[in-house]
């Protein structure tokens, strides 16, 4: 005890730390230094980017046919620098157009998942019992429904319309998502620090914000990256049966799906979307663990 | 001292450690676990490795059996037989553990596999380091599980880990560890997760196996109660290096290092006079009762089990009551029902106001008179927020109207008062050691203020030494602010020097009540007795030199 006059001695008001920081700004101060991370995130804006304004610089519209380059291989002079496709439609500013379709189906459905998946799962688990049991034989009503069948329900019903898309893949994958959070949640609510919040007076919904939620970021933040490709593919298999965009309109699943045809005879028509596609996979990946890490505070 | 004869007939000794070094390599550089270990250990003699967590007493042993993971430097020389082990083939190594070496860890659930028969289990060890077979090795399980006291050892080949008590489970790691015959015994911990009456047995059947077998065990424990009863030879570490060793009753008769007498003077002793009789009454609880329904599949009705029957209780301001049980005795649960934190039957009256029918906005904001410090350190705080955000989370809830400045500095003096610095608390509770955390603990229980508190085990996950800071400070904590405390522990120990009434429970009951210093002095119950004289063993065993054995 005898050195305690010491320790208290600091008097409170004269402190010399900041007032706090937020998990956030800790987040993005680790974050920084992550150079595969940053990298990453550097590269995803340019294709972003690139995708949404890119276009409009390059001088070929989507659906314009260039009648002297068919299956036109990339080349400087013509001004198709990464070729043409079979009718003679510039393949960069397709890609970029295919693009601005799978990053939005990606970004869409991945929130959805998100926001809907991890609300619905944590209260779900928190709730407990009754709730709980209703709540998830929901989550298996839906699961039980083919997919197909819901696309072509909501296109009968609302006509064919890309945002149906979006609707239908993230009504999907949600599911997927409210079951880990949900399972994550049931361990975490026997934690003690749940209960002694419990014994602090912290009421249910400040409980699931402040203390379920932010413990569940690690894993899934590691689901969300495996859904978007997910998603991007999602989106492809629905254009290939014609469900999805429709021409001129594409996006880089049908584009890849065209390309795989042609492979032998003009393979920069697969490769092109591919590259696009696979080093934005690569990006989210390694972003995602960027950020996991980051959000740990255990983590340095 | 018949184990000394045993030594004499044979004194070859077995495990020679010089020198011994290790280094981890971690992403900060090198850390040095262990730096310069020296000891040996004889056959028929039992070698205590003391010390607090962190002191590298289990890195020793595992760097010597070279089961530390990669990336781990170990110098020095760890001879067995003569041989020099740090320099043998790894399939060589592994025919020499579990073989001429054992080990015997402290989490017996984990050390067994759930999903295999126990029979099976000691049985494979057989198989790997002996030519037995078939019925032949069949009965040698079935004796190794009678010689290590699992009752009908026939139809226990049969169990699974999860059919037995702990202690049993115990008992059947042992007798894997014994299967091969082998000549040296490593127990980590090996009854830290028993209950007391329970360690006393496994200790008992440990010592008498080596007795029979002449086995040297090399014990590794934090708890100096039991080196004194059961070892002849004791390492004291500190910061991985042996600060002192020697024969087991000098060393703690005539501690030569500060260290030792620091360690031997945290054990609890003393007791807290009790508090007046006309001490206002400020939790008063009547016939309380917990059940929890167990489910038994979709279309039964759950069947109901009593966790606690019926137990009355009365707390008086400034006093502490003790509420000791061996694990399943309901002590944890009538805790949580007296905060009601459980749904539970009977009445509480809170401050002579009776508080069973509240509902829960009017709990609410009874939570901030009454408090409660956990006992996992590690799991009572949110990794995920800062000390800072966890200690004024309560402000939140029960003064919304406080400002961010007027928050922070009751933050501070919160934090002062449990002697942590203030400026700590923008980092995140990884960052603290377990007796800070629990500091942190307190501090999020005080800063409301409350009167009445509740501990469960709040020392029990702590070392010795830290565990003594924490108790003073509990003890200060309650004189400074006239707290009333229930005290939840499963160590006796620590329940006589803090607590002024006592309640012993065993299977959701109280068996006992009265003055701690009368019910520790001359305990009533059987149950009492037994509890008393298996906590106090050890001690008992360490009062003079000459009533060892």
């Amino acid at each position: 005890m005898s050195e305690m006059p010491q320790t208290m001695s600091p008097a409170p008001g004269t402190l010399a730390t900041p007032a706090g920081r937020s998990l956030a700004q800790d987040a993005w101060r680790r974050l920084r230094t992550n150079r595969a991370a940053m990298v990453s995130l550097v590269l995803l804006v340019l294709i972003a980017l690139a995708c949404f304004v890119g276009p409009w610089f390059i001088g070929w519209e989507l659906d314009e046919v260039d009648w002297e380059a068919f299956r036109a291989p990339p080349s400087w002079e013509s001004g198709h620098w990464l070729g043409t496709d079979a009718n003679g439609r510039d393949l960069l500013t397709r890609t970029l157009y295919g693009g601005q379709v799978s990053l939005t189906v990606a970004v869409v459905a991945s929130a959805v998942a998100l926001v809907v998946g991890v609300l619905y799962g944590a209260i779900a688990g928190f709730a407990g019992g009754r709730t709980d049991a209703l709540m998830m034989r929901g989550v298996d009503i839906l699961y039980a429904l083919p997919f197909l069948f819901l696309v072509i329900l909501m296109m009968v019903v609302f006509g064919r319309n890309i945002v149906l898309i979006y609707v239908a893949i993230g009504a999907v994958e949600w599911l997927d998502m409210a079951r880990i959070v949900r399972g994550q949640t049931l361990a975490l609510k026997r934690q003690e620090f749940v209960e002694a919040a419990r014994a602090l007076g912290v009421g249910n919904r400040d409980i699931v914000m402040r203390h379920i939620i932010p413990n569940l970021i690690g894993p899934v933040i590691v689901f969300l990256t495996l859904t978007v490709p997910k998603v991007i593919l999602l989106e492809s298999f629905l254009s290939f049966l014609g469900l999805g965009v429709q021409e001129p309109l594409t996006s880089w699943g049908a584009l890849i799906s065209e390309g795989k045809d042609m492979m032998a005879r003009a393979p920069w028509m697969l490769l092109v979307p591919s590259a696009f596609l696979t080093i934005t996979l690569f990006c989210l990946n390694f972003l995602g663990d960027g950020l996991r890490d980051a959000l740990d505070p255990r983590g340095r | 001292m018949n184990r000394t004869t045993a030594v004499a007939q044979n004194d070859e000794v077995l495990l020679k450690v010089r020198d011994l070094s290790v280094t981890f390599a971690t992403p900060d550089g090198p850390v040095p676990a262990v730096r310069g270990v020296d000891f040996e250990l004889r056959a028929g003699q039992t070698v205590a490795l003391v010390g607090e967590s962190g002191s590298g007493k289990s890195v020793t042993a595992y760097a010597a059996m070279r089961l530390l993971p990669e990336g781990s430097e170990v110098r020095g020389a760890v001879e067995y037989r003569g041989a020099s082990l740090l320099a043998w083939p790894e399939a060589r190594m592994r025919r020499l553990r579990g073989n001429e070496i054992a080990m015997v860890f402290q989490e017996p659930m984990t050390a067994l596999n759930p999903m295999t028969r126990i029979g099976l289990q000691i049985r494979e060890s057989l198989y790997r380091h002996t030519p037995l077979r078939g019925r032949a090795a069949r009965e040698r399980v079935i004796e190794l599980l009678r010689q290590v006291g699992i009752p009908e050892p026939e139809r226990r080949y049969r169990s699974y880990p999860h059919e037995l008590s702990g202690g049993q489970r115990q008992r059947v790691v042992i007798a894997m560890a014994l299967a091969c015959g082998p000549k040296v015994l490593v127990a980590d911990e090996p009854t830290t997760a028993l209950d007391v009456t329970v360690q006393a047995q496994i200790l008992e059947l440990l010592r008498e196996l080596q007795r029979r077998h002449g086995l040297a065990v090399l014990l590794i424990t934090h708890d100096l109660g039991m080196v004194r009863r059961v070892a002849e030879y004791v390492c004291v570490m500190q910061d991985g290096r042996i600060v002192e060793q020697g024969p087991c009753g000098q060393v703690f008769e005539a501690p030569a290092h500060p260290y030792t007498r620091r360690l031997l003077d945290a054990e609890p002793r003393g007791g807290k006079p009790p508090v007046a009789a006309d001490a206002p009454v400020i939790l008063s609880a009547r016939g309380v009762s917990v059940g929890f329904a167990v489910p038994r599949g979709a279309f039964r009705r759950p069947a109901r089990f009593v966790a606690v029957h019926d137990v009355n209780l009365d707390v008086r301001r400034g006093e502490t009551v003790g509420i000791v049980g061996e694990s399943g005795s309901g002590k944890s649960t009538l805790g949580r029902a007296l905060l009601n934190l459980l749904p539970s039957d009977g009445s509480r009256r809170f401050d002579a106001v009776d508080v069973s029918g509240l509902d829960a906005a009017g709990w609410r904001a009874l939570r901030r008179r009454m408090q409660v410090v956990f006992q996992d350190p590690y799991g009572s705080l949110s990794p995920r927020m800062t000390v800072g955000q966890i200690v004024g989370e309560g402000l939140r809830v029960h003064e919304p109207g406080l400002g961010r400045a007027q928050r922070d500095h009751r933050i501070a003096q919160a934090l002062a008062e449990v002697q942590l610095d203030p400026a700590v608390r923008n980092r995140y509770p990884h960052e603290f050691s377990g007796g800070q955390r629990q500091r942190v603990a307190i501090a999020r229980a005080l800063i409301l203020r409350p009167e009445f508190l509740l501990l469960d085990e709040p020392t029990s996950a702590l070392d010795r030494s830290v565990q003594a800071e924490v108790l003073a400070l509990l003890q200060e904590l309650q004189r400074r602010h006239g707290l009333a405390y229930v005290f939840i522990s499963h160590d006796l120990a620590v329940v006589r020097a803090m607590a002024d009434t006592l309640l012993v429970m065993r299977s959701g009951e109280v068996l006992e009540r009265g003055p701690a210093a009368e019910v520790f002095a001359a305990p009533a119950h059987p149950y009492t007795r037994e509890l008393l004289a298996a906590a106090f063993w050890r001690q008992g065993g360490a009062a003079s030199g000459a009533m060892r054995n």
